[in-house]
């Protein structure tokens, strides 16, 4: 049986179970970004409103420029210097027997038609090693990620960072994955 | 352990074989290719060929591509282009927080060329529930 888990990385990677959320923040957990500023911080929140990913030292992925990037506070970088490591989610898709993926995709969207953009954000992602963020929003904009050769297991590695266009809390604003295997 | 999935393939050859997922050679046998690329590695050995390629569940559903063959039985058939090649493909999809169940599609293409141009006929059956099936042709 084939099945996808989401991780957070960090010092230890944070398992994004299905009743979490991905938290993207200011400085802190909860504290949240100024209009048109990008996050600082990415967490992974859980149902009840815990910081799941604290004792991990999540990684975090800001947007600067449409090739540069910084990574958990650091020097801006180009963004195709990122490493594996270092790229905040980690997509893990496995499978019982050695399949090919192709056609895999990353995009956010408003949480209830996938070609639609979320709501109140600027979403900006990449894959590890894409040498320009793509403006990621809804499935016509989605991040194309590179097919990967025959195999029981399947890592994809993305940076994503976020921009609130208004003030509040955005929760029309859901990441998704399509994949072809064979 | 042996994996299968509800919706499978069955492809016929052009040395007259019929094979079929989950049979024979082309069971799902954990950590070993998958099915469908055992049958791509058997036709590539034996330099075989796909002619006809469909889907099927256990409880008697089935679904037919237009057949590359050459003896159809209605002219219809005889006259329509046939497809140059014949794929499967599995696709998931799936939101962060929907792990335990993802939106699974068995899909067969059948592609075709067109004055220079591929065009991809696709028939899309849902494996959570066989009775939601989508057809679509696109230019490739």
């Amino acid at each position: 049986m084939a099945t996808f888990t989401w991780y957070l990385q960090g010092t230890t990677a944070t398992t994004v179970d299905a009743t979490d959320i991905f938290q993207f923040a200011a400085a802190t957990f909860n504290s949240p970004i100024t209009v048109g500023a990008y996050n600082d911080t990415t967490h992974v929140e859980t149902s009840v409103g815990g910081d799941k990913s604290s004792g991990n030292t999540p990684k975090n992925s800001k947007y600067l420029t449409s090739s540069t990037v910084s990574i958990s506070g650091g020097a801006s970088q180009n963004l195709n210097t990122v490493t594996t490591a270092n790229s905040p989610i980690k997509i893990n898709f496995s499978h019982g027997t050695s399949v090919q993926t192709t056609s895999a995709v990353f995009y956010a969207y408003d949480g209830t038609t996938t070609s639609a953009a979320p709501t109140e954000v600027t979403f900006k992602a990449a894959e590890q090693g894409d040498s320009t963020w793509t403006d990621a929003e809804g499935s016509a904009s989605a991040v194309s990620l590179n097919d990967q050769a025959a195999s029981t297991s399947h890592d994809f590695f993305i940076l994503a960072s976020v921009s609130p266009d208004t003030v509040g809390l955005k929760t029309a604003f859901r990441f998704r994955c399509e994949l072809t295997y064979f | 352990m042996t994996m299968e999935h509800n919706v499978k393939w069955q492809v016929s050859l052009n040395n007259g074989e019929t094979l079929y997922e989950g049979k024979g050679n082309f069971v799902e046998v954990e950590g070993e290719l998958s099915a469908w690329n055992k049958m791509q590695e058997y036709i590539l050995v034996n330099n075989l060929e796909i002619t006809s390629l469909s889907l099927y569940t256990d409880s008697g559903q089935r679904w037919n591509l237009p057949s590359k063959g050459n003896n159809p039985k209605f002219r219809a058939f005889d006259l329509a282009q046939k497809p140059y090649k014949l794929q499967l493909e599995r696709v998931f999809g799936m939101d962060y927080d929907a792990q335990q169940n993802p939106e699974r599609y068995t899909t067969i293409n059948a592609f075709y060329d067109y004055e220079g141009v591929t065009y991809k006929l696709s028939i899309w059956v849902d494996e959570r529930n066989t009775n939601n099936t989508w057809t679509f042709f696109v230019k490739a």
